[in-house]
């Protein structure tokens, strides 16, 4: 006597089984896909905030030190189409007793990996200090490549990942952070902006 | 018929497949919940990063606007102090106070913002300056003595050029009015009555200075005034430059200095030679000198020009001095130099008119015969040849934010408080303070004792204040004469003459 169902739960066939197997297989092939996507946008977001985050502060402490230079301390005099990557500069502490108080020389520059940027306190004596603000610098600033020619148009010629052109006691400030990726690609954020020294009293007081 | 067997339909193994797809989900559901804290994880400190930069940026640009508000107060009689710790200012997203310091002319204010965990702290050094220069297109601090045929008269080249201001109706070009003069010092008048000097204004006389004019030849329209106290002349600041050796200029093409700042040991302009100084541009010279036929050109079209003398400036006879504007607001002339009794410091005696503000405080001026000046002249003492034409222009002493206000000496970036930088919460929660009690900038000023003195008119006595509180009667005031900051009520006796005291708080 045959039981009816019995039949049908005794197996699958050959073709179900790899219907099965087949629709596994893509859906899995899916959702790798998706996840490795999901994976690089994350990593690319991720990098990115860093770049940014990274770029901004780096612009951020060095047009503080601008500010609280005064134009004539800042060495070198490099107006535009001359650029520099380097700025060694005096910042004023205050005025006590009616004189000027300055700090040591200071100095902001690419270090000569030229990937890091460097803030330096008495630069090149025993007593000089040293902070690595960013050690993500592109070499070169993003669109250039040492050829002697402007290759990104902003009028300067083969400028560093960090440069300064100085305008008077105006310095405007470019810089193009890069990170590699673990797929090999690269991502560069480059971000300028441009200080107003607001000191005016020179070395001899108010 | 025969019972079939019973197939055993295999309980056993529906046993042990059951909860089966209860695991598999429950492993997929842990894989996805831990991929998701992840990213959630990973969002939240890109967002925090983000956050905290856009926070930080947030309170720098709060603490720019306590300075400013802290500036804006000083210029409005107030110490400069805006809220407090205690009681900061809310403004935006975020809050602020300034503390101010007064110390020996200087004032320091320190303004510290917070916005969420943002926090900056920024600081300025501000220098008071309570006097500009006394309204006088002639002012000398010792004796001032004029030659025959000498004419000082006054303008104003906010309204126009000289020429479009005077007339001739008097047999002379003249505009007949404003052209006061002053001086700490005796002042001698000389003039006869075929060469008549004329003072088309008042003459003041402080310090305990005589007037001594000669009987026929001198014409003052205005009144004189003496026995008023003796007025001050601010000092030459010299700016700090880098300094180039002395030039001495001489052939046909002209040597141009381009705009900037520079100094120089000495310029030598040689006959029939020609220096030209390309506006806007500070110039610090020791010597200056500028011979017969030879030209100073001063270009102010692109921009003012400030000529620094630190020793010697001689015009000779015959020389040009150009200003290309003839505005005396973009020519100003310091001479820095204490000649000490010695000859002049700046002897003038060009050929052309010269459109400038003149100051040498500590030094002796000569204005040669037949010279003519737009503008104003203060010096230590000074000689102004027979024939020489004074032209005051009153838009040089017209008080501004430039001549009458805190000067800025010195910005810096300071330390946030460490309590203060170690907590980043809510700035509200962290000082304690409730947000919707909290005063608005405008109502957070702190007042000071202020001494001013208004003059009824030029060389005029002061007006009584004693109608302060009762009415008082602007139409008298001509223009303010004198104020002086206290952060405390003044002392009695520290009126010289009569004034009055206001408290602003």
């Amino acid at each position: 006597m045959k039981v009816p169902g019995l039949r049908r739960n005794a197996g699958f066939t050959i073709i179900e089984l790899l219907i099965a197997v087949g629709l596994f297989l893509i859906l899995a092939n899916k959702v790798t896909v998706v996840m490795n996507a999901a994976a690089r946008f994350t990593e690319d977001e991720s990098a990115t905030v860093v770049l940014e985050d990274q770029a901004h502060r780096v612009l951020d402490r060095i047009a503080a030190a601008v500010m609280g230079t005064n134009g004539e301390t800042l060495v070198p005099d490099a107006e535009a189409p001359a650029h520099s990557s380097q700025l060694l500069f005096q910042v004023l502490l205050g005025i006590e007793e009616g004189e000027a108080v300055w700090s040591d020389p200071e100095q902001i520059a690419l270090s000569e990996s030229l990937r890091k940027v460097l803030w330096r306190q008495n630069p090149d004596t025993p007593e000089e200090t040293r902070v690595v603000w960013s050690n993500l610098v592109r070499p070169y600033l993003e669109g250039e490549v040492p050829n002697g020619v402007d290759d990104n148009g902003n009028n300067l010629v083969d400028e560093n990942g960090l440069t300064f052109v100085i305008d008077r006691n105006r310095v405007t400030i470019q810089i193009s952070l890069t990170q590699q990726q673990s797929d090999g690609r690269t991502l560069i954020r480059t971000l300028a902006t441009t200080a107003t020294c607001r000191n005016i009293v020179t070395q001899g007081g108010p | 018929m025969t019972p079939q067997p019973m197939q055993r339909l295999g309980p056993c193994r529906r046993a042990s497949n059951r909860g089966s797809a209860l695991v598999f989900a429950l492993i997929a559901v842990i894989a996805v919940a831990i991929l998701s804290a992840g990213l959630i994880q990973l969002s939240s400190a890109i967002s925090r990063r983000s956050s905290e930069t856009a926070d930080n940026k947030s309170a720098f640009y709060l603490a720019e606007a306590g300075l400013a508000e802290g500036y804006r107060g000083l210029m409005t009689g107030n110490t400069g102090q805006v809220g407090s710790a205690a009681e900061p200012v809310a403004f935006g997203n975020g809050l602020f106070w300034v503390d101010a310091t007064h110390e020996d002319g200087f004032v320091r204010l320190e303004s510290f913002g917070l916005c969420n965990s943002g926090r900056a702290a920024l600081a300025i050094v501000l220098e008071r300056q309570v006097e500009g220069d006394p309204p006088f297109g002639v002012f000398s601090r010792e004796p001032l003595e004029i030659r025959p045929g000498t004419l000082i008269d006054g303008y104003d080249s906010e309204l126009g050029a000289y020429a479009e201001q005077a007339d001739s109706s008097r047999g002379y070009l003249t505009t007949g009015a404003n052209g006061h003069l002053a001086s700490n010092g005796d002042v001698e008048l000389h003039g006869t009555v075929a060469d008549p000097t004329r003072v088309h204004g008042n003459i003041g006389l402080g310090g305990g200075g005589v007037l001594s004019s000669d009987e026929r030849g001198v014409l003052v329209s205005g009144e004189v005034f003496t026995g008023g106290a003796a007025l001050e002349m601010p000092l030459v600041h010299v700016p700090f430059l880098p300094t180039l050796p002395a030039v001495t200029h001489s052939g046909a093409m002209p040597l141009v200095i381009p705009p900037g700042k520079v100094g120089y040991t000495g310029i030598k302009i040689q006959p029939h030679s020609e220096v030209i100084v390309q506006g806007p541009a500070t110039l610090v010279v020791e010597t200056l000198e500028v011979a017969s036929d030879a030209t100073l050109t001063l270009d102010t079209l692109g921009g003012a020009i400030k000529l620094v003398v630190l020793a010697t400036l001689n015009a000779q006879p015959g020389s040009f001095i150009v200003n290309t504007t003839a505005d005396p607001k973009l020519l100003s002339v310091e001479v820095a130099a204490d000649d000490a009794g010695g000859a002049p410091a700046f002897e003038f005696a060009a050929a052309t008119p010269l459109h400038a503000r003149i100051r040498a405080p500590l030094a002796n001026v000569r204005l040669h015969r037949g010279s003519e000046l737009f503008g104003l002249l203060h010096a230590k003492g000074m000689t102004i040849g027979a024939g020489a034409a004074l032209h005051f222009d009153r838009a040089l002493t017209r008080p501004t934010s430039a001549t009458h206000g805190p000067r800025l000496v010195s910005w810096s970036v300071v330390e946030v408080p460490a309590p203060i930088a170690q907590r980043r919460s809510d700035p509200f929660e962290v000082l304690g303070v409730d947000r919707n009690t909290l005063p608005r900038p405008a109502e957070a000023h702190t007042g000071l004792w202020l001494e001013i003195r208004y003059r009824t008119g030029p060389g005029q006595s002061y007006i009584d204040a004693t109608t302060w509180y009762d009415g008082f009667d602007w139409s008298l005031v001509y223009d303010l004469w004198h104020y002086k900051v206290y952060d405390e009520p003044p002392p009695v006796g520290v009126l010289l003459y009569v004034g009055y005291q206001v408290p602003l708080r």
